[in-house]
């Protein structure tokens, strides 16, 4: 099975050194979207103030093919 | 070298000499080994024996109708798996193994012959008991409250404390054979959450992980973020009105 990797950023960037291996980048698309999920239900504060967090899918040859950013804001009136 | 049986029912009771020559002959029983995801009784099978495990890891675990898997409860040397077992006429889960296993298959006469003739292995083999069920309130919290590093956390600690209380750690340092997959399905998670999780602990400095080989570098801090208190495992010799040398 293909490896795909995983990163993540908000303020910081944190690259995943190991991946995970998955079916395929359909696979990899729909895990990266769950991490997003579960990433901001363990900590909401990750998009506070207008910040923005991604998670950036890339394949084995280093290739990212994939992002999922979620962002808050205020809504004026 | 001492079984794993006595050194864990150790932490609870002490024994006589005779109380652990008993308790070692139940590991003569038959052995059975098992290879990684090699089930030792499945779902609906009827139980005729009392599994003692004497090497490797195993786990009970419950899967959905579409393969979805829970693992429910993790086994280590010394570990009975439900010593009340052949009470049921059919299993309502599974146990299998996580690597290569090999288990005592205790019958039930054996077991009761034992504790009828020992009240001090009955007392230890009821501690036994409040302990699995003590470590599953505390698995029902991990999954409903506790937040992704601190359940992975939390599952580390416990997994060392119950490992260096039979003799398999020292020092921070164990075995840790299981795959990230069983990793996931033990926490809930899926296996990219929990991959991230254990790089986010490898970058704050807590543990290393290389190959099988575990060590939790600092378990303070370990500690701290699973917000881990080794209350549930009654690890403190609590059973020490039942000492067999306490007056010697």
């Amino acid at each position: 099975m293909p490896r795909y990797f995983f990163d993540l950023s908000n303020h910081h960037l944190s690259p995943d050194t190991t991946g995970v291996e998955l079916p395929s980048a359909d696979e990899a698309r729909k895990q990266a979207i769950v991490l997003a999920g579960a990433c901001l239900k363990d900590d909401p504060s990750l998009v506070d103030g207008g910040q923005t967090m991604q998670v950036r899918v890339r394949d084995d040859a280093g290739t990212t093919f994939f992002s999922v950013a979620t962002r808050s804001q205020d809504v004026k009136g | 070298m001492v079984s794993p049986l006595v050194l864990k029912l150790e932490q609870f009771v002490r024994f006589s000499a005779d109380d652990v020559a008993a308790l070692q002959d139940l590991e003569r029983s038959s052995t059975k080994v098992c290879g990684p995801r090699e089930d030792i009784i499945k779902e609906g099978d009827r139980p005729t024996v009392v599994n003692l495990i004497l090497e490797g890891w195993a786990c009970r675990y419950k899967m959905l109708e579409d393969g979805r898997r829970q693992i429910t409860a993790l086994f280590v040397p010394g570990d009975l798996c439900d010593i009340h077992v052949f009470i049921l006429r059919e299993m309502d889960h599974s146990i299998g193994a996580l690597i290569k296993v090999r288990v005592a298959q205790i019958p039930r006469e054996e077991l009761e012959r034992l504790t009828a003739e020992r009240p001090r292995v009955t007392q230890a083999l009821w501690w036994e008991g409040l302990v699995s069920a003590s470590i599953q309130r505390e698995w029902i919290l991990n999954l409903g409250q506790r937040n992704a590093i601190e359940r992975v956390s939390h599952l580390f600690c416990e997994i060392y404390y119950r490992l260096r209380g039979v003799g398999q750690a020292q020092d921070g340092q164990f075995e840790m054979p299981f795959s990230q997959t069983d990793l996931a399905e033990t926490t809930g998670m899926t296996p990219v959450h929990l991959n991230r999780t254990v790089q986010d602990l490898r970058a704050r400095g807590l543990i290393v992980w290389k190959g099988k080989r575990f060590h939790i570098v600092d378990l303070p801090g370990l500690i701290n973020i699973a917000m881990f208190n080794e209350n549930y495992l009654h690890f403190r010799h609590e059973g020490a009105v039942l000492d067999a040398r306490r007056n010697t």
